[in-house]
């Protein structure tokens, strides 16, 4: 766990203010303080101190000439998890807005299974990363398009129009490198979620699986609108939205959240060992 | 015995013969161009009593048999007109007033039309008035309107019009009892509204009689002219933005007549080639056009047809050519509006007279954007439109002396069209088409009814109660609303008139401005299952006096409106490709006005004008934005005010100065940045590396929406106009009249818009912040003829 502090500016300053006098506890549970060191840049952390999926911990904050600061979330537990993934080369037509071109972009179709905790309410999120690529024209005019060694990148071309991510009111408009939903769309206890990832090489990728926190998720979420609005100019029909805040007496995110990795070939179907 | 019995049976046959009492009525109109005049007043002897005609000219009066009574007609910009009647069977008495002004008896005629004007917040304009205040040349109506009290233009640049809190899809404009559902050009520079082709203009904002609903915050009821039907006349003008024409003149005389008047931007004609000049590979092209036609045929006395037309269109295109790529492409925008009224005018009895009419209108916006290369090419296109058809009867039936009805009802088809973006691609490869998004298309049907009784029992009480029915069928869902509309008016004599009123509205469509195809789209979507219609309350008391002997008026008004079931376009989010564009919007919002507003009002002599102020506040709330607490609305102006004043130095020369000053307009900025976490963008060390980072990006802070008020706007026009009369050896004149005008006339820098930026755009430098401003000074020219 890593606690990063600082103190908000007026939006003309150009100056971070860093905090490096504050005093910051974790609680699990009810019990068991810990107290994070500051490392230095505002960082506090603690090396010896693992959360635990299914804790709740609440942090405090004291720093000298403010009111305490304080914050609640626990890291997911439960059963939901990914059964199996498919993988599959595709084509997508897509229209460049204002130009009228449609070239067709090659694609992974992923179909994503997941085994659903009824339990539970999850909250979820998939990116993708792969390597960067490079492109070089030859002489004769010919596109020639390489990866390049030991470079990973998270695709701006990412989509889905599976109604469970669109029902979270994203526009695909917006570029991101999550996707999230959760499972109040699912209907069964095996449900599929489908994505499409631009991949121009067939070479291995991978597929990061998220469990969010409630907080962690509206954070997340949060984030991607209030990215996308915060530099609206007068031109702009919408205004700019703020961004999710779970903490007392300041702004931030404290939050939980797990993910686990899996490497995917093109055209594939991978089974997930329990 | 007999003797006496017949003696007292004669008596009483005598004393019954004189209570009897007879109805004249009638068409007032102007003797020279054979014009219905709309709200003339028609009083009959000294007492005050009297009433005024319809939007159709007509009027119905009771007098007693055995007088001989006097009639005194009157209407402002016209000579009066008094006649003396001896009572007999029904009479029909047609009335034809001279233009002209009568200097005495103002009083009379000025109080008869406080009177006359039966609900508060509501305002008559004249075109005289509107042709006195040029506005960058142009004689515009809303610009005119936006100098009322309670009635904001927005920010510069931006089409819309506010009034007292409300959203300007809540205004409904009525062309000749038509709704018109775009009503600007040029991005709310001038409106579509040509003047030279209106006759009346009667503007809602408080009170709304029970024959007008569907929207929520103000009715704007347009008259067209019907057309000179004794001599051929017109007009012709061109400014530094437009040109029109307008010709009317009989097809048959005093029975059949026309009016046609077209108007187009010709900016155009040189802005594509400067453009080309200038950029060589690109161009843009912008230009407007609006055409009414009208056609009046009186069948006889007592029926009439009218047929009345309007369509215009705004057109911006962006063009690129590169010939060394052999590559071209091009995106075209156009929006607009037709609308056609085929109406039937009936004068059924001498108390009732009724209307009947068949109508059309439609909205559509579309684009086209293309491409072509050596190789392949594309096209986009998109179209939103809104339709609305159907038939309608409105009846004024003047029951008794003193008890006026107005009834009537119909029904109306309405499509709803938000569009879907529809792209084909051809490669060397082969063709693809592609259909994004679904085809939300709805229809609905709206039937209404109406009934407002006006009954005066005693002379200083003048009562107005009405109430409007409306199912709204959508999508297997009704929306029934039932919608009382009460107003009073007290007649305090010398010391004023007193007026409250209440009024309920529904509003079934809504209109959502969607940003995503590269240009701003209004979209009208109907109320569904989910969403219902919008309602709003009103409670205004309106206090009037006029004052040294009529030339100066005095209004004041209080009014209170709660507004519900609200809609907000969710931020950044799509309409049009969208599954179910419900989920898309936020709902159940709603707003709270409140404010007092003063008008004092100088009305005869040379120099003319008015003084508007008005307090208000103006209000919203969503659950889903501003954590569901109250947030100003985006236009609320604390203060407004507005000087107008118009000085005629003789018939030639006449000056018009207007000088507005409000509080600034609320804005959504932040006032504090920190660091956040974020999700990775793009480049990300290793697989394993962890995808929340901090370090390259900030999150903004705001301590509410529309938390802060910009700067105070203010800003002085002058408009001058020369006139010179011209007669010809044939006897008829005609009129020269250069118009010339300043709009902003001392550069004052309003802004429309603050923004953080690094200063001279080098991110060296520090962050400042920044004004985005409005119009500078900007002169303007007109020259216009009139035959």
């Amino acid at each position: 766990m890593v606690v990063n502090i600082s103190l908000s500016k007026s939006p003309t300053d150009s100056i971070n203010y860093i905090v490096t006098n504050a005093k910051v506890f974790v609680y699990e549970n009810i019990n068991a303080k810990s107290e994070l060191p500051h490392l230095g840049k505002g960082k506090y952390s603690l090396q010896t101190f693992k959360p635990q999926a299914g804790i709740t911990y609440h942090l405090q904050v004291e720093i000298p000439g403010y009111e305490t600061v304080i914050a609640s979330s626990s890291i997911p537990n439960g059963n939901t998890k990914v059964v199996s993934i498919e993988s599959k080369s595709g084509y997508n037509n897509a229209p460049v807005h204002g130009t009228g071109d449609t070239p067709q972009i090659p694609v992974e179709n992923i179909k994503l299974n997941v085994f659903d905790d009824k339990a539970i309410d999850d909250f979820m999120g998939i990116s993708v990363i792969q390597k960067q690529v490079n492109y070089f024209y030859k002489p004769d005019g010919e596109l020639e398009i390489t990866e390049v060694p030991d470079k990973y990148i998270l695709s701006w071309y990412f989509g889905s129009t599976d109604i469970k991510i669109i029902s979270e009111g994203i526009p695909d408009d917006i570029e991101k490198s999550i996707q999230l939903f959760r499972d109040v769309a699912f209907g069964g206890q095996n449900e599929e979620v489908a994505f499409y990832v631009k991949k121009e090489i067939k070479s291995a990728y991978w597929i990061r699986f998220f469990k969010f926190s409630p907080e962690a998720f509206s954070y997340t979420k949060s984030w991607i609108l209030h990215d996308y609005t915060k530099d609206y100019d007068f031109w702009e029909i919408y205004e700019p939205l703020p961004l999710y805040s779970n903490i007392t007496n300041g702004h931030g995110i404290f939050a939980g959240y797990y993910s686990r990795l899996y490497n995917v070939f093109p055209d594939s179907v991978i089974t997930i060992n329990p | 015995m007999k003797k006496t019995l017949f003696i007292f049976l004669i008596t009483c046959v005598l004393f019954a013969r004189s209570q009897e009492k007879f109805i004249i009525s009638g068409l007032v109109k102007d003797k020279t161009t054979g014009e219905p005049l709309i709200g003339a007043n028609i009083s009959v002897g000294d007492l005050g009593k009297g009433t005024s005609t319809n939007e159709h000219g007509f009027y119905s009066i009771e007098i007693q048999n055995n007088t001989q009574t006097n009639i005194t007609v009157s209407y402002i910009g016209y000579k009066h007109y008094k006649t003396n009647v001896k009572a007999g069977p029904i009479i029909r008495l047609d009335i034809f007033l001279e233009p002209g002004v009568e200097m005495d008896e103002i009083s009379i005629t000025a109080n008869k039309s406080f009177v006359q004007k039966d609900v508060p917040g509501m305002t008559e304009l004249s075109i005289k008035q509107i042709k006195l205040i040029p506005i960058l040349g142009e004689h515009d109506l809303i610009k005119t309107l936006q100098l009322l009290p309670g009635v904001q233009g927005g920010s510069e640049g931006r089409n819309g019009m506010y009034v007292r809190g409300g959203s300007p899809d809540q205004n409904l404009f009525l062309l000749d009892g038509t709704p018109l559902y775009y009503v600007n050009h040029l991005g709310g520079f001038v409106s579509t509204f040509n003047t030279d082709v209106l006759k009346n203009i009667q503007f809602y904002k408080g009170g709304f009689p029970a024959r007008y609903g569907g929207r929520l915050s103000s009715i704007i009821d347009l008259r067209l002219k019907d057309g000179d039907n004794k001599k051929f006349s017109g007009s012709y003008g061109i400014g530094l933005i437009s040109g029109d024409i307008t010709l009317e003149g009989p097809i048959k005389s005093e029975k059949t007549s026309f009016l046609v008047s077209a108007r187009r931007v010709w900016a155009d004609v040189l802005l594509r080639p400067l453009t080309k000049m200038t950029f060589q590979q690109s161009s843009m092209g912008y230009n407007f056009y609006d055409l009414y036609g009208k056609l009046s045929h009186e069948i006889n006395p007592y029926n009439r047809i009218y047929f009345s037309f309007y369509g215009g269109d705004d057109h911006l295109g962006y063009f690129y050519n590169v010939p060394a790529e052999k590559s071209k492409s091009y995106a075209k925008y156009i929006w607009g509006n037709i609308l056609s009224t085929v109406r039937w005018n009936r004068i059924k009895n001498p108390k009732l007279n009724s209307d009947y009419t068949l109508f059309y209108t439609r909205y559509r916006y579309k684009n086209n954007i293309y491409y072509k290369s050596e190789d392949d090419f594309g096209q986009n296109l998109y179209t939103t439109s809104v339709h609305e058809g159907g038939l309608k009867t409105d009846n004024s039936f003047y029951l008794a002396e003193k008890v006026k009805i107005r009834f009537g009802g119909g029904l109306s088809g309405n499509w709803f069209i938000p569009g879907q973006i529809s792209s084909n691609y051809n490669n060397v490869v082969g063709i693809s088409d592609t259909i994004i998004g679904n085809n939300n298309n709805t229809s609905a049907l709206n039937i209404f009814a109406y009934s407002e009784a006006d009954y005066s029992p005693v002379n200083w009480l003048n009562l107005n109660v009405g109430v409007r029915i409306a199912d709204f069928l959508v999508e297997n869902e009704h929306y029934f609303s039932i919608e009382p509309r009460v107003f009073s008016i007290v007649n305090f004599g010398n010391y004023g008139i007193l007026k409250l009123g209440f009024s309920q509205m529904t509003q079934p469509e809504h209109m959502l401005t969607y940003s995503g195809s590269s240009f701003p789209a209004d979209i009208w979507l109907p109320s569904t299952s989910t969403i219902p219609p919008g309602t709003s309350n009103q409670f205004s008391i309106e206090y009037a006096k006029i004052l040294n002997k009529g030339k100066y008026e005095l209004v004041v008004e209080l009014y209170s409106k709660t507004m519900k079931n609200l809609l907000e376009v969710k931020a950044g989010v799509p309409l049009v490709h969208a599954q179910n564009w419900e989920n898309n919007v936020e709902t159940n919002g709603k707003g709270y006005s409140r404010g007092i507003e003063f008008l004092f009002q100088k009305n005869s002599g040379s120099t003319t004008g008015w003084i508007g102020y008005s307090l208000s506040k103006a209000e919203r709330v969503f659950q889903n934005i501003n954590n569901g607490k109250p947030y100003p609305f985006k236009y609320d102006r604390r203060h407004d005010l507005q000087f107008v004043v118009n000085h005629s130095f003789n018939e030639n020369v006449d000056l018009s100065a207007t000088w507005v000053y409000g509080t600034g307009y609320p804005i959504t900025l932040n006032n504090g940045i920190y660091e956040a976490y974020h999700p990775v963008e793009e480049n990300i060390f290793s697989p394993e590396s962890s995808f929340f980072i901090i370090g390259d990006e900030q999150a903004y802070l705001y301590p509410g929406k529309n938390w802060l008020k910009m700067r105070d706007y203010h800003r002085l026009d002058l408009g001058v106009n020369f006139r010179k009369q011209r007669k010809k050896a044939s006897g008829k004149t005609s009129e020269r009249i250069w118009t010339i005008g300043v709009y902003n006339l001392y550069n004052r820098q309003n802004a429309v818009f603050y923004y953080y930026a690094h200063e001279n755009d080098q991110k060296s430098k520090p962050i400042r912040l920044y004004q985005q401003s409005g119009f500078p000074i900007l002169p303007s020219i007109k020259y216009s003829v009139r035959f």
